[in-house]
């Protein structure tokens, strides 16, 4: 069963991988997967992680990456923000979101059954949680909107500005998660201050799955960006 | 004597070219390394006509020559000889039908293989039976208008995947062909070997336990068996010749694109002689190889035995394709032992083409058998 559904996500990563890289190859030294539209106008690269100057041939649909330099001192920003930004967002969103779904799971619990509030575990706290859970996604998303500036920089500086598909993924989820962060703040606010969490009534309904749905899109955004974000800084 | 292809061989092999390119070379790294079979782009070849090429036109085929299939095998063995192995080892069971069997044998098994993608394997070998095809322990004996087969077969490319296989077993110790449905009651199908290259082609174990054969599935005569397995060499040894051409061509390709981008000592690698010249001798075994591979087809096209020159194209272009990967690897110095370069697949690739289908040795044996019968060489 987890065989088949990591089969699946494998098969729809590979499907969304190839339009967006086309055929790949993997640097001959750092093992680093690379696209081949990555090369520019001399059909050269600089390995991102590595820093080998790479000259891409093909021949027979075989490609044969020919390393013939290397750049050692490569630049690197001096305030390193990137990497202190990009931790925030990572660890503060799932709290968020087992948050949210703690108090739904107490909403739900008490208007189906009538139980009161008390019965649950950090009762007394469940508006600091909810507080908590707007500090977070606040937070979260301020941060990430500062790693965007500052990844913007670093792929300028230590990257040259130089046009690589992963570094395009990036960008493109990263803006995507700060669009979607954004929307489950706005829900979180409407959802939370007009009590329609549960499923008591279709508009908490809808209230509720747009609100999860959100949360759960933005948590999945983050946790790819943080992966793409990770094999770009160290590889496999 | 003529040396060109035509002008249909000629669309062919490009036709091949772009396929390879396209959907086997590709491939090649993802399935060398999952291990997986290849069936997608086994069915994108059967949908391009890459597949099942000898089935005759009478029963939905094309009946293509043994010749343009060794022009199509060896541009797509430059892409991937595991690739290949897995698109053209239909070849080996089917031909024993095509040779030996009757109308009702060939349309029962062959036609259905021209209108669905569907796989068939040779079974033949076993753990105590190689290059000794006479040593086969597997046994059929005669129940009625049955025939109930028992022995264990090893190293069956396309074991897992196959819709029927051909066995070899003795009756009353007389090697016998037949015709064997997969999903037969008693086939017990091993797992996958772990071998040194090739992986996309899937070999298995195949056991056979009280495994029932009507006896309509027995190809030709009881005792037949032995001419059959030994003419299907015939037919596909030059098939297995073009695939390590493939590699051959391959592996000079890779070295001559690194040759002529690499640099050391502030010159191109191709401008040292130590490089250039194995790039050379690569370039003439292969011709060679070539030629012989050619020859070999071409005389079975003709209807001429070709058993020598079948045994010669296939030891030669085996040993050159060993030989080639070797050097490719040696042109790309470190980068060749990583496996993030497509040379080091080459050298796994490569030393089976001296081993399956007669081991080299077994191919001299061959040419040394007919020089014995020759008074002069013309």
């Amino acid at each position: 069963m987890l065989s088949d559904i990591m089969k699946l996500v494998d098969k729809f990563v590979n499907i969304f991988k190839k339009r967006l890289y086309g055929r790949t190859f993997f640097c001959p030294v750092c093992h680093l997967e690379l696209s081949c539209h990555d090369t520019d106008e001399n059909e050269c690269m600089v390995c991102p992680l590595c820093g080998v100057v790479i000259e891409l041939h093909e021949t027979y649909g075989h490609f044969v990456p020919i390393v013939n330099d290397v750049e050692i001192n490569r630049v690197q920003p001096k305030a390193r923000l990137h990497p202190l930004a990009t931790h925030l967002p990572l660890g503060l969103f799932p709290f968020a979101l087992l948050g949210a779904f703690y108090l739904l799971i107490i909403s739900v619990y008490t208007k189906t059954l009538g139980t009161g509030i008390s019965a649950f575990p950090f009762a007394s706290s469940i508006p600091v949680i909810d507080n908590l859970i707007f500090l977070f996604l606040l937070i979260a998303i301020i941060a990430s909107a500062l790693t965007f500036l500052t990844g913007v920089i670093d792929w300028k500086k230590r990257y040259g500005g130089r046009s690589y598909r992963v570094i395009t993924l990036k960008i493109i989820l990263s803006g995507l998660f700060l669009a979607v962060g954004l929307g489950t703040l706005a829900l979180h606010l409407v959802v939370f201050e007009a009590g329609m969490i549960g499923f008591d009534s279709l508009i908490s309904v809808l209230a509720t799955i747009g609100y999860f749905g959100l949360f759960c899109a933005a948590m999945f955004i983050l946790a790819t960006l943080g992966h793409v974000g990770g094999y770009l800084v160290f590889g496999k | 004597m003529k040396f060109s292809l035509t002008a249909e061989q000629q669309e062919l092999v490009e036709k091949a070219r772009t396929f390879t390119k396209e959907w086997v070379a590709p491939n090649a790294v993802k399935y060398d390394r999952s291990g997986e079979f290849p069936r997608d782009v086994c069915q994108e070849a059967f949908n391009q006509g890459f597949m099942n090429p000898a089935i005759p036109k009478k029963y939905g085929g094309v009946e293509e020559s043994v010749l343009d299939t060794c022009l199509a095998l060896e541009e797509i063995c430059t892409g991937c000889s595991g690739i290949g192995t897995a698109i053209d080892a239909n070849g080996l069971s089917q031909y024993p039908v095509i040779f030996a069997g009757n109308d009702y044998q060939k349309k029962k098994f062959l036609e259905p293989m021209t209108q669905e993608l569907m796989f068939s394997a040779y079974c033949v070998t076993e753990p105590e039976a190689g290059s000794d095809v006479s040593r086969i322990k597997t046994t059929a004996k005669k129940i009625g208008n049955d025939y109930v087969i028992n022995g264990v077969k090893w190293w069956i490319t396309g074991g897992s995947v196959a819709s029927w296989y051909f066995v070899l077993a003795k009756v009353d110790d007389k090697a016998t062909g037949f015709i064997v449905p997969a999903d037969t009651a008693g086939i017990i199908r091993g797992v996958k070997e772990q071998n040194l290259g090739q992986h996309a082609s899937n070999t298995i174990r195949i056991t056979f336990e009280d495994v029932k054969v009507p006896q309509e599935y027995r190809l030709g005569e009881e005792g037949d068996g032995f001419k059959i397995a030994m003419k299907t060499f015939d037919h596909t040894r030059p098939g297995i010749a073009s695939g390590a051409n493939g590699i051959t061509k391959a592996a000079l390709n890779i070295g001559l694109t690194y040759a002529k981008g690499r640099r050391t000592f502030d010159k191109k690698l191709i401008s040292y002689q130590g490089i250039s010249f194995k790039l050379a001798e690569m370039m003439t075994k292969l011709d060679a190889a070539r030629y012989m591979t050619y020859l070999a087809a071409d005389l079975f096209d003709q209807g001429e035995d070709n058993s020598r020159q079948a045994a010669q194209a296939k030891w030669y272009a085996a040993e050159v394709a060993m030989w080639s990967a070797v050097e490719c690897c040696q042109i790309l110095g470190g980068y060749g032992y990583t496996n993030e370069m497509p040379a080091e697949k080459l050298l796994r690739d490569a030393k089976i083409y001296q081993i399956y289908e007669g081991a080299s040795e077994i191919q001299k044996m061959i040419i040394v058998a007919k020089l014995m019968r020759t008074r002069e060489v013309h």
